[in-house]
């Protein structure tokens, strides 16, 4: 068994809501409320979940963007929490995000070849001439022409940007790359180039990732495991073909039936959810999705319900879901 | 449950994936006939754009001529600026006077091209200083936020509720009159618009993803600030820039007719024009060529600055 490179510890990320005449906290967004998880050396973990339920909270969570307000992220060992700033630099070597839109993620002044020898500047790496080179590489690594290093971003195109973002990311060499939704905001023909080239870094470096995606077909396709979130909270994980066959919590279920199906005879019965999901400001008692589930009893708004280890590294929090 | 055919998909996002690379590469060696620029040629490249650029090029020219008369006045006037001769007074435009004469008989021409010195140092000087210290409060204050915002921008609200010219005069009543004082005066009075504008791009900018992505690549704050977002933030500052440089030569010329500015017979574009108020009727002369200077120099700045702010910006050259 490969070891964690990194170990999620009930996380919570809230943001006070300050009171507008009298700066005081009236009240918390509960964006990410205690998830736990843990991703192996080379694995895919895909997150998925609708907006807003604290996806990409989590992933500025874990890189320490957004202090976390409790909770522990452990990697290779280390707290990031409570490393210090200096340490907290040599982790972001390390761990790397990439972010949704690729066309807000670039600096516009400034010329894509000076983006990835600035980063190896700041990280101290080798002289401008290596620099330079090494720039070159990753450049190429990411099937774009050494030639266009000295163009602004915004003579690329959205799926050649993308490549510059994650040329930029695995420029440091890190472990592990945090991908924010990279590629819903692209044509579909160039989510699948900017997947593969997803692909053939993660063999060629030995990459670990966080795929934050709501693009189910694209998440199955990629992960090894999957977690699904809702409401700042991780509803169900398990490894991708064990949930795709066998989800247990009427959430995912219904997430799934939602996947479009090519094929006419197929008469599987939509579950659709009703109503919105609720304010993480007041998040419902008990269940969070009690509100909206199809199996809801008196139970779900009284009491949340526990983790239960179905095997195999199959959770799922739900009160209906027997262990058997 | 729920089958989905992923893989056929994806062998056809393939195929449509091939057909659009071909395509690419096609326009991609178009491309390579465009001109290839160096790194090192990375200043001659900002000055070709930046000439290519007509409204930049008369900018410039009356930006410099201006600067070349204050330089070389001396050798460009005939008479003294101070040398008066009561027999000629208020003539018109001659021959020998092209500006005519003022009320004790200096020639106007002599005065205006002196003026330039005064009136060029004071506006560069004093908005600079204005420019550099607001630029830099404003942003600590937008991007630091918190304790820091709260003070900064409670300071320059106050700085901001006072009338430019009243508290120009209060400065120099405490700190004495003279030039120098007056470029700190105007200074101190200017940064506070600057310090607003600047913290308001910043906080916009400092939620960008690509301020966002750097953070998370372990860049310090100082280079954030300055490499990152300050580049982002500099056009509204530039404009700002181009429209202070008048005015402040306009407030200087305000205060040296209050006696707080240059000292008679030390001449400014402003003092002449205010002298000249007196004789509009008969001598419109006096206050016509310097403030036809002014208008010059604002031209000037104002095509100058566009022209900057559109070349700093790469989306908008061509």
């Amino acid at each position: 068994m490969q070891e964690n490179i990194l170990e999620i510890k009930d996380l919570k990320i809230h943001f006070p809501i300050k009171g507008k005449i009298i700066p005081r906290v009236v009240g918390n967004v509960k964006a990410v409320d205690g998830i736990s998880f843990s991703i192996k050396q080379g694995e895919t973990l895909g997150l998925v979940g609708e907006s807003g339920c604290g996806k990409s909270t989590t992933s500025r969570g874990i890189l320490r963007l957004i202090e976390p307000k409790a909770g522990q992220v452990i990697f290779e060992g280390k707290d990031v929490i409570k490393s210090s700033k200096k340490e907290l630099k040599e982790i972001r070597k390390k761990m790397q995000l990439v972010f949704q839109d690729p066309f807000a993620s670039l600096n516009p002044k400034m010329r894509v070849g000076d983006m990835l020898e600035e980063v190896l500047y700041v990280h101290r790496i080798g002289n401008p001439k290596e620099r330079k080179k090494i720039a070159e590489n990753y450049f190429e690594m990411v099937g774009l022409n050494k030639k266009y290093m000295t163009r602004f971003p915004h003579e690329f195109s959205g799926g050649q940007r993308q490549r510059i973002v994650f040329a930029r990311a695995i420029a440091l060499n890190p472990k592990l790359v945090i991908c924010d939704e990279p590629v819903s905001a692209l044509d579909v023909s160039i989510q699948a180039q900017i997947i593969n080239l997803m692909e053939e870094l993660k063999n060629r470096l030995g990459l670990t990732y966080i795929f934050i995606a709501h693009d189910l077909s694209v998440v199955k396709h990629v992960s090894d495991r999957i977690a699904v979130m809702y409401l700042g909270k991780i509803v169900e994980i398990a490894d991708t073909e064990e949930l795709f066959a066998n989800p247990r919590h009427p959430y995912t279920k219904a997430l799934f039936s939602a996947i479009p199906v090519c094929d006419p005879e197929n008469k599987v019965k939509k579950i659709t959810l009703e109503g919105d999901m609720p304010s993480p400001l007041d998040p419902p008692k008990g269940c969070r999705f009690h509100t909206r589930c199809y199996k809801a009893k008196d139970i779900c708004k009284e009491k949340a319900p526990q983790e239960i280890d179905l095997g195999g590294g199959h959770l799922v929090s739900c009160h209906f879901v027997k262990n058997d | 449950m729920v089958s989905i055919n992923y893989d056929n998909e994806v062998q056809e996002m393939e195929a449509e994936a091939e057909v659009e690379a071909e395509v690419e590469a096609e326009a991609e060696v178009e491309m390579e006939a465009e001109v290839e620029v160096e790194r090192t040629s990375r200043y001659k490249e900002f000055l070709k754009y930046f000439f290519r650029n007509k409204a930049a090029v008369i900018g410039a020219s009356i930006i410099g001529l201006l600067i070349l008369c204050a330089i070389f006045a001396p050798f460009i006037t005939e008479y003294a600026y101070d040398k008066q001769e009561l027999s000629n007074m208020l003539k018109p435009p001659s021959k020998e006077h092209f500006f005519g004469t003022d009320e004790f008989g200096r020639d106007v021409f002599s005065r205006t091209i002196y003026g330039a010195r005064v009136s060029l140092t004071i506006g560069l000087v004093a908005v600079g200083l204005s420019m550099a210290f607001g630029v830099m409060m404003g942003s600590l204050a937008g991007y630091y936020g918190g304790v820091t915002d709260y003070i900064i921008s409670g300071i320059t609200d106050i700085a901001w509720a006072f009338p430019t010219t009243l508290l120009a005069i209060a400065i120099i009543a405490s700190i004495g009159p003279g030039l120098m004082n007056v470029m700190v005066a105007i200074a101190l009075v200017y940064w506070s618009g600057y310090a607003r504008l600047v913290r308001g791009s910043f906080k916009a900018l400092k939620e960008q993803e690509f301020v966002e992505a750097v953070r998370a690549l372990g860049y310090s704050d100082s280079r954030i600030i300055f490499r990152h977002i300050l580049p982002n933030a500099l056009a509204p500052v530039i404009v700002l820039t181009t429209l202070s440089i008048p005015r402040a030569i306009l407030v200087e010329s305000s205060l040296s007719f209050l006696g707080l500015g240059a000292q008679p017979p030390i001449p400014s574009w402003g003092s002449i024009m205010n002298s000249g108020r007196a004789y509009l009727v008969e001598a419109p002369w006096i206050a016509l060529f310097p403030g036809i200077m002014i208008a010059l120099i604002v031209l000037g700045f104002n095509l100058f600055g566009d022209a900057l702010r559109d070349t700093l910006d790469p989306r908008l050259r061509e």
